[in-house]
C-alpha cells in the first residue's frame, strides 16, 4: 500500500470521510446511504464505464452492475483504500467482462462509430475534439481507463494501478504507449 | 541529463498536468521544463488533450431511471443477501468462523446445564414495563476538529465518546441522559464543527 493510498482519518478529505460513512451504511443494509453514494458516483462511473467500453451500449447494464456490486460487497470493505479506488475497480473489471461477453457486438458497433465519426469529419472542418474520440476508441479498454483516470478524474499513477490491480510500472508504460499512439494527433494540438 | 532521467521525467508529464505528482517530482519536472523547450511543447500537448478528453461528454442517461432499476434489482437480491453475506463472512475469515461456532457450541451446552428458573414472578405491584431501544449518534467531524475538541463537543452537546473515531473517521456518542432522541440529533445537527451525524440502534 502507498503512502498515498493509506487510509488514515487525517488523510482523508472531509468529502472520502463522508463516503466512508455512507459505505458502512451501506455495509448495514441501509439503502437511504447507498442512494446518497449512488447519486455522489452516478456521473462520474457513468463517464468512467462508457470510455472504457467505447460503447454506449453497456455503459448502463455496467453503471449498475458495478452499483449492485457495491451494495452486495460494502461489507467487505476494509477500508484500506479510498472508497472511489474501491468503486472504479469494480467499475473497471465489470466493463472488462461485458466486453469481453459482448466482443463481436461491440467491435463492430465500433467500427460504425468509427465510420461515422471519420465521414463527418473530412478536410478542414475535421474538428480536433473528434479527431481525439477517434484516437481514443482505437486505444484499448485498459489504455482508455487510464487515459480517463488521468486525464478526467485526476488520479494520481498510485491510485490508477491500485484501481486496475495492476503495477505502477505498467500504469506508466501503458500511458508511455497511449501517448505514442496519439504522437500524430498531439502535434496537431500546437 | 541523461536520455534515460530526460524519458522518464517527461512519463510524469500527464500527472505533472493533473497536479498528482509529489512534490519532489513536482520540481525535477519543473527544473527539466526550465531548460527543455521539447519538454514546453510535450507539456502544451498534454493541457490540450486533458481539455479535449473533458470535454467529451456521453449521452447521459437519467440517474432517477437508473435508481430505480437498482432497487428492483436490490429488492431481488434482499432475500438472499443475508446468506450471501455470511458465506463470504465464512469464507474470508476461516478461523473466526470456527471459533464462532465453538462459542455457540459452548453456549449452547452451558444452557442446556443451567437449571430452569420460574417462568412467573409475583410481585406487589403490577409496573408496565417500559421499553426504550437505546440510541447512539455516529458522527463525523469536519476535518479541522481533532480528539480532544471532539471529547469536549460530545460532552457540551450533552454526550459522551463511546467508540472511534474509526479508520474512515466516525465516533459513537453515547447519551448522557434521557434526552428525546431527535431533539438531540438537531442539537448536534446544529453545530458548525460537524459534517455528519445519524441516530443508530447499536
Amino acid at each position: 500500500m502507498s503512502e498515498r493510498e493509506s487510509l488514515q482519518p487525517g488523510h482523508l478529505t472531509s468529502g472520502e470521510q463522508v463516503e466512508c460513512a455512507l459505505l458502512t451504511g451501506v455495509a448495514e443494509g441501509k439503502i437511504h446511504d447507498f442512494d446518497q453514494l449512488f447519486h455522489q458516483y452516478h456521473d462520474r462511473l457513468f463517464r468512467f464505464v462508457w470510455r472504457v467500453t467505447g460503447s454506449t451500449d453497456l455503459v448502463e447494464e455496467v453503471t449498475n452492475d458495478t452499483m449492485l456490486a457495491v451494495w452486495k460487497q460494502a461489507a467487505q470493505f476494509q477500508f484500506r483504500s479510498k472508497v472511489s479506488t474501491w468503486i472504479f475497480g469494480i467499475a473497471y473489471r465489470t466493463a472488462l467482462r461485458a466486453l469481453r461477453k459482448n466482443k463481436r457486438h461491440v467491435q463492430h458497433r465500433l467500427e460504425q462509430d468509427l465510420d461515422l465519426l471519420e465521414a463527418e469529419n473530412h478536410g478542414d472542418q475535421t474538428e480536433l475534439r473528434d479527431l481525439v474520440e477517434i484516437a481514443l476508441r482505437r486505444l484499448s479498454p485498459e489504455q482508455r481507463a487510464i487515459v480517463e483516470l488521468t486525464y478526467f478524474m485526476g488520479c494520481s499513477y498510485e491510485e490508477i494501478a491500485a484501481t486496475l490491480s495492476c503495477p505502477v510500472g505498467t500504469v506508466k508504460s501503458r500511458m508511455f504507449n497511449v501517448r505514442k499512439k496519439l504522437r500524430p494527433l498531439l502535434e496537431q494540438l500546437t | 541529463m541523461s536520455n534515460n532521467q530526460r524519458d522518464s521525467i517527461s512519463m510524469l508529464l500527464p500527472w505533472y498536468v493533473n497536479e498528482s505528482l509529489t512534490e519532489q517530482e513536482r520540481k525535477q519536472v519543473d527544473a527539466q521544463l526550465s531548460a527543455d523547450l521539447v519538454l514546453n511543447r510535450e507539456l502544451r500537448q498534454e493541457q490540450a488533450l486533458a481539455a479535449l478528453i473533458a470535454q467529451a461528454q456521453p449521452e447521459q442517461i437519467s440517474a432517477r431511471l437508473a435508481l430505480s432499476k437498482l432497487h428492483a434489482s436490490i429488492r431481488a437480491e434482499r432475500p438472499l443477501s443475508v446468506f450471501r453475506r455470511l458465506r463470504h463472512w465464512i469464507v474470508g475469515r476461516p478461523l473466526a468462523a470456527i471459533a464462532a461456532c465453538l462459542a455457540l457450541l459452548t453456549i449452547g451446552g452451558l444452557w442446556l446445564g443451567l437449571p430452569t428458573s420460574p417462568k412467573t414472578f409475583e410481585t406487589l405491584s403490577e409496573p408496565q414495563p417500559v421499553i426504550e431501544a437505546p440510541v447512539v449518534l455516529r458522527v463525523v467531524f469536519r476535518q479541522h476538529v481533532q480528539a480532544p475538541q471532539a471529547a469536549a463537543l460530545a460532552e457540551k452537546l450533552g454526550g459522551r465518546i463511546v467508540d472511534g473515531p474509526s479508520p474512515n473517521g466516525v465516533y459513537t456518542i453515547a447519551p448522557r441522559d434521557g434526552a428525546d432522541p431527535q431533539r438531540w440529533l438537531a442539537k448536534w445537527r446544529e453545530s458548525p464543527d460537524l459534517r455528519f451525524a445519524e441516530l443508530i440502534t447499536p
